[in-house]
């Protein structure tokens, strides 16, 4: 059974079409990458997906049953979340904040037991910031913080991890470090869904990508393209979704994108 | 700030020591002078068989129906506004979110008094708390629902509706007062209420706000680990099973009560709610498991501390407590606003 999936999705803000028509189903151990351009709706169907916001029409479901009828203790166990940009101004340590991760597990007044204590420990290590441990975490850099909070959702040892773009506030080696991450989790059998905007490493890192795109009418924006990143980064679907002109260079298994150059259909037209 | 859990715990050791010497020193000071013993023994005989003794009768009638009650009203109080400061401060993500500045307080004032104009109040002593509690509670939903967005909270929208909240519910305050004025005893009513403070509060008063701080104290403490959650955004709660809707609809709930209770028998008290969570807060550190029990301390302590120093050093002026409050909190919002500038800006 697919761990999460959603049919005939559609969903809008304030009456205007964002999303339409989205069927999707995901596979343990898949690493998804979501591309598309700016306003394409990624985060949106990521929030989607985690019933953080509800759609108009349409069913997700989590491990066979609609995901809003679930309870988000429950949906929690399933699926962790890495959020976009997060604030974190409040002096938590960095431990206390990846234990968070373990609320799913804990009743109101419960404390962690070594076995929560042993996931924290673990998601610390694999995040490389266990000497961060009890620092505070709004004294952190950008790239410190973002890699608490993937520990965090790392400890909620949830079999599905959803990211909305994990590396845009990371230097270059902490962002391969932390697709490296994701890669090895899908590995070990997680669905990975990530928002990525750089091509190359969505090429690079992801098995699968999806590609959301306007649609031909010109009214919201659905899935244009679904499968590996050779059949979806191709020269139509470059310049017509992210309008640029590039060459694409195939080395062993990977594809990557060279000498990229802004394209307007109208002026080559 | 203190970080590890001995230093914590020394803390809140240190407020229940000053809670304890505050609370004698509260039913010890007055203007008739009774000695320590005979506060001990009065509270003896009330508490057990009341044996013949040699106190006076006026001393335990001043003891038992005056100094007793104020000092547990002031201390239920003062926790009642700081625990409901940290949960709106907590629940909105700021530390300029409190009863009084959300506009709250001046919602359950009105509400008290507009218990008292139709004349519910004299059918049943709980008229007004339940008032205060509908008038809390409408005005906080309309603030909350104004500044919040798909859950997030714009500062300072929050901050600008909860004055036009508070102008709004001053306003209907004044308007009824103005029309009960042809009946003097509704209006006498009115602004022997409106006067607020803990002069003249009986037990009656007690049994209104101790059964709900302490009932809603414990609920509270059954919602620190979302508390925690909340601070760092609505996404991140539900992603690590927070029922977000739901938890801030009961924190609504919960802290409204209070907010009505106290209001309902001490008037407006502003800045208790917003200086105290805060102060704690920086010495604390962010974790609601140590700051909700330190509020309760802390509030209390700071509400009888402000009573006792204004009938030590201004008996005859008879100053509001809510003058005292406000002077010291507002200079404390303003330290606060400039702190927060660069973020707002």
């Amino acid at each position: 059974m697919s761990p999460l999936s959603c049919s005939n999705l559609c969903f809008s803000y304030d009456r205007k079409p964002l999303l339409t028509d989205i069927h999707l189903k995901f596979e343990a151990g898949q690493f998804v990458g979501l591309i598309g351009a700016n306003g394409a709706g990624k985060s949106t169907l990521l929030q989607l997906l985690l019933g953080l916001i509800k759609q108009q029409s349409g069913k997700i479901s989590l491990n066979g049953s609609e995901i809003h009828s679930q309870k988000r203790r429950e949906i929690a166990k399933q699926l962790a979340f890495v959020p976009q940009s997060i604030e974190l101004p409040y002096a938590f340590t960095t431990q206390a904040l990846v234990a968070m991760g373990r609320n799913p597990y804990l009743g109101p007044f419960e404390l962690e037991t070594e076995e929560d204590t042993e996931h924290i420990n673990s998601a610390m290590a694999e995040t490389d910031i266990l000497h961060l441990k009890d620092r505070f975490v709004n004294t952190l850099s950008g790239g410190e913080k973002q890699r608490v909070i993937i520990a965090r959702a790392l400890a909620q040892q949830a079999p599905t991890i959803l990211l909305d773009e994990p590396i845009a506030s990371l230097d270059i080696c902490h962002q391969i470090e932390t697709l490296e991450l994701i890669k090895s989790l899908s590995q070990n059998g997680k669905l990975a869904i990530t928002a990525l905007h750089d091509l190359n490493l969505a090429a690079a890192y992801c098995d699968r990508l999806i590609l959301i795109g306007k649609n031909t009418d010109h009214q919201g924006t659905s899935i244009v393209a679904d499968g590996t990143p050779e059949q979806v980064l191709n020269h139509e679907n470059l310049a017509r979704y992210f309008s640029i002109q590039t060459d694409i260079i195939k080395t062993n298994n990977t594809i990557s994108l060279a000498n990229i150059k802004p394209f307007h259909p109208k002026q080559a037209g | 700030m203190l970080s590890n859990i001995r230093s914590i715990q020394s803390a809140l050791l240190f407020l229940t020591a000053l809670f304890i010497s505050l609370s004698v020193l509260g039913i010890l000071q007055g203007p008739a002078d009774i000695s320590l013993t005979a506060v001990m023994t009065i509270l003896k005989q009330s508490l057990f068989t009341p044996a013949s003794s040699d106190i006076p009768n006026w001393q335990s009638s001043i003891i038992l129906d005056v100094r007793l009650p104020r000092m547990i009203i002031a201390l239920f109080a003062g926790a009642s506004l700081a625990l409901c400061g940290l949960v709106m401060q907590g629940m909105f993500r700021n530390p300029l979110a409190s009863p009084s500045v959300l506009g709250v307080s001046s919602g359950a004032s009105l509400g008290a008094v507009t218990a008292i104009y139709l004349g519910a109040s004299l059918i049943s002593a709980w008229a007004i708390p339940l008032f205060a509690f509908i008038g809390a509670g409408i005005s906080l939903s309309i603030v909350y629902r104004v500044a919040s967005t798909r859950g997030q909270t714009n500062i300072a929208t929050l901050l600008l509706s909860g004055v036009a909240m508070s102008a709004l519910n001053v306003a209907a305050t004044s308007l009824l007062l103005a029309l009960s004025l042809s009946n003097w005893d509704v209006a006498r009513m009115i602004i022997y209420w409106t006067m607020g403070g803990l002069d003249g509060r009986t037990w009656d008063h007690v049994l209104i706000i101790l059964p709900i701080v302490v009932s809603g104290f414990i609920l509270l403490l059954f919602y620190s680990k979302q508390l925690d959650l909340l601070l760092l955004g609505e996404q991140h709660a539900l992603s690590v099973g927070v029922d977000v809707r739901r938890t801030r609809r009961n924190l609504l709930i919960i802290s409204t009560a209070m907010v009505g209770a106290s209001v309902s028998v001490v008037g407006g008290i502003g800045f208790i709610g917003l200086v105290v969570p805060h102060i704690l807060r920086l010495i604390l550190g962010p974790s609601h498991r140590y700051l909700l029990p330190a509020c309760l301390l802390g509030g209390a302590v700071t509400l009888l501390g402000a009573d006792l120093f204004l009938n030590s050093f201004f008996a005859e002026q008879a100053i509001p407590l809510g003058v005292v409050t406000a002077a010291l909190g507002a200079p404390f919002f303003l330290f606060l606003l400039i702190k927060q500038r660069f973020i707002l800006s």
